[in-house]
């Protein structure tokens, strides 16, 4: 994803297998709607060989499969995705918190950056203290449909109030680092590594 | 400079340059338009020289060139119709 976010409070959700495209109230943006901006395309991912990997400065390494995945405790937020294109999309977001698998694998001290894998070579980070405090999560869901293959299946990161270029699709990594100054994809292209949707697009 | 200016015509040949220099701008726009959006078939098109965030950041910058190169353009297209109606 090469493209902040405003959302609303995590809460259960709902059931379903059409879009949906209200919730609570709010106007929902449809999936069709979101463009496809990926440095290669929509990756095929199968859930069968599919393995998260949480790896890095954590006392017990994780390979978990997506039904492993699936099994942490649930949890759903409208996020509105924002891309440094010009476009957002609100979304109803359907996931796990990553602070849960993090607690599972046990972050060891002196490991500030979350940085993020992705099928497709695509990696980008974000601060731990944000992942937690803002119960970030790792989504399958969007609009009450599991992802498809375009909108980053089996997993996407949540990353609200960041830019676009945060929301890593097809995640199969996430990695502990001490490295502060450790730079994704688009951030090494020149946009701010902060990513806050508040703040420059560009690095000082 | 000013008595090099003194000629006229060379004015409007300036202004023509403008009006080549709106059209080159023009292109460059698009293309750090596309750089943003296309990124994928620009970026490897320029040899990387228009990577996203480049063209994003010309993008604004080449839009505002745009408006002054045209704005001299036109202005100084105007002025030499306007000189020619009073010689």
């Amino acid at each position: 994803m090469a493209c902040a976010g405003a959302g609303s409070s995590l809460s259960t959700a709902p059931p379903g297998s059409v879009e949906i495209r209200q919730y609570q109230g709010q106007n929902l943006s449809a999936i069709s709607d979101i463009p496809e901006t990926d440095i290669a395309g929509p990756q095929q991912v199968s859930s069968g060989t599919y393995r998260l990997k949480v790896s890095g400065l954590v006392s017990t390494p994780l390979e978990l499969t997506y039904d492993q995945v699936l099994g942490y405790d649930h949890f759903s937020k409208v996020v509105t995705l924002h891309c440094v294109e010009g476009w957002d999309a609100t979304i109803l977001w359907e996931g796990v918190r990553i602070k849960d698998i993090l607690a599972a694998a046990g972050v060891r001290d002196g490991a500030p950056v979350v940085i993020f894998h992705a099928v497709d070579g695509y990696t980008s980070s974000l601060p731990l203290a944000y992942v937690q405090a803002d119960d970030i999560l790792l989504a399958f869901k969007m609009n009450g449909l599991t992802l498809s293959a375009v909108s980053g299946f089996p997993f996407q990161v949540v990353a609200e109030s960041k830019w676009g270029y945060k929301w890593v699709k097809w995640v199969d990594g996430i990695e502990l680092s001490a490295d502060t100054s450790y730079r994704g994809y688009w951030e090494t292209g020149g946009y701010n590594n902060n990513g806050d949707q508040s703040g420059p697009i560009f690095e000082p | 400079m000013f008595v090099w200016l003194k000629d006229k015509r060379r004015i409007r040949r300036i202004g023509r340059w403008f009006g080549w220099l709106s059209l080159a701008l023009v292109l460059l726009t698009i293309l750090t338009g596309y750089g943003i959006t296309q990124f994928r078939v620009v970026d490897p098109l320029t040899a990387g020289l228009l990577g996203k965030a480049v063209s994003q950041r010309w993008h604004g910058y080449v839009g505002l060139l745009v408006l002054a190169a045209l704005a001299l353009h036109v202005g100084i297209a105007l002025w030499w119709r306007w000189k020619g109606t009073r010689d």
